[in-house]
């Protein structure tokens, strides 16, 4: 009898620690993905309140190119620019969409990489440097999306003075909208370079793809 | 008597890790909605390659063909 009781005892005293780990690990993957959830949902409302806002702008600032085009003899050439600062007001929307879409996938494979890396974790593995590598990513998304949340906020002015000089003025606000985006695009790639810093650490752990934990059906 | 002491205690350890475990899963929730489907390094790879951040001069051309006629 004593002999089962020690038995007993000794299975609790080994399986407990790993059913604690197994549920820390998924309940950690819970948290983490509520709060990228949280932080997308919140990014959005901004970006949406910050949308609402320029709306008003973009209109009193198409009626003022209106009203200076009027020194503008040439009917084509006034459809042409107001049709440009329409498009550039468009393309800073279009584009900025796209860089969200793309931190958001990143986010993704981040939640992957997340995901791998506690199963690492639950299995003895040492995965402090892609720890250290999944907050630097973390950390660039964070810093892209306050740079899209800043370039939501801008609109683009058309100076138009004379017919002679409206290709070079309506140029430099093109340019002026290219390089802004280039910039927030940098911040972007940043993002791409820190999710494949943190994919490359993974990489190092040996066997990391054959490491599971027990899952858990869910609870009603 | 001393079967019966043994037996008792083994119940109370049985129950014991058996509420461990009920409490730690009622915190958890649903398990199955978080567990992500393919996480290997494999998949991790081809997704982050297929992630296109965009060609920005090609999305001004039509900017830039307007330009042209002023």
């Amino acid at each position: 009898m004593k002999k089962v009781l020690i038995s007993v005892i000794f299975s609790l005293v080994l399986a407990l620690p790993v059913m604690a780990q197994n549920s820390t690990t998924t309940s950690r993957r819970t948290e983490i993905k509520n709060t990228i959830e949280q932080k997308r949902s919140e990014f959005q409302n901004r970006i949406e309140a910050k949308r609402t806002e320029l709306k008003d702008k973009i209109q009193v600032k198409r009626e003022e190119l209106k009203q200076r085009l009027q020194n503008i003899k040439d009917e084509n050439k006034k459809k042409i620019v107001e049709r440009i600062d329409q498009n550039i007001d468009a393309l800073n929307e279009k584009i900025l969409n796209h860089f969200s879409n793309v931190l958001e996938h990143l986010e993704n494979v981040l939640s992957k990489i997340a995901s791998r890396t506690d199963k690492a974790e639950a299995n003895g593995r040492n995965v402090e440097s892609v720890k250290t590598a999944i907050q630097a990513t973390n950390d660039a998304i964070a810093a892209s999306r306050s740079a899209i949340e800043a370039q939501t906020n801008k609109t683009y002015t058309i100076a138009t003075s004379t017919e002679d000089t409206l290709r070079l003025e309506v140029g430099k606000t093109r340019q002026a909208l290219h390089d802004d985006l280039v910039k927030v695009r940098e911040t972007v790639f940043a993002a791409r370079t820190a999710v494949k810093n943190a994919a490359d650490e993974l990489h190092k752990i040996q066997g990391v793809d054959k490491l599971e934990v027990a899952t858990t059906t869910p609870n009603q | 008597m001393k079967k019966i002491t043994l037996i008792i205690i083994i119940i109370i350890l049985v129950a014991a890790a058996a509420f461990f475990v009920w409490q730690r899963s009622q915190k958890r929730g649903p398990a199955v909605q978080t567990e992500i489907k393919d996480d290997t390094t494999s998949a991790i790879d081809e997704e982050l390659e297929s992630i296109d951040v965009g060609d920005l001069d090609k999305e001004f051309e039509a900017i830039d063909n307007d330009l042209k006629n002023l």
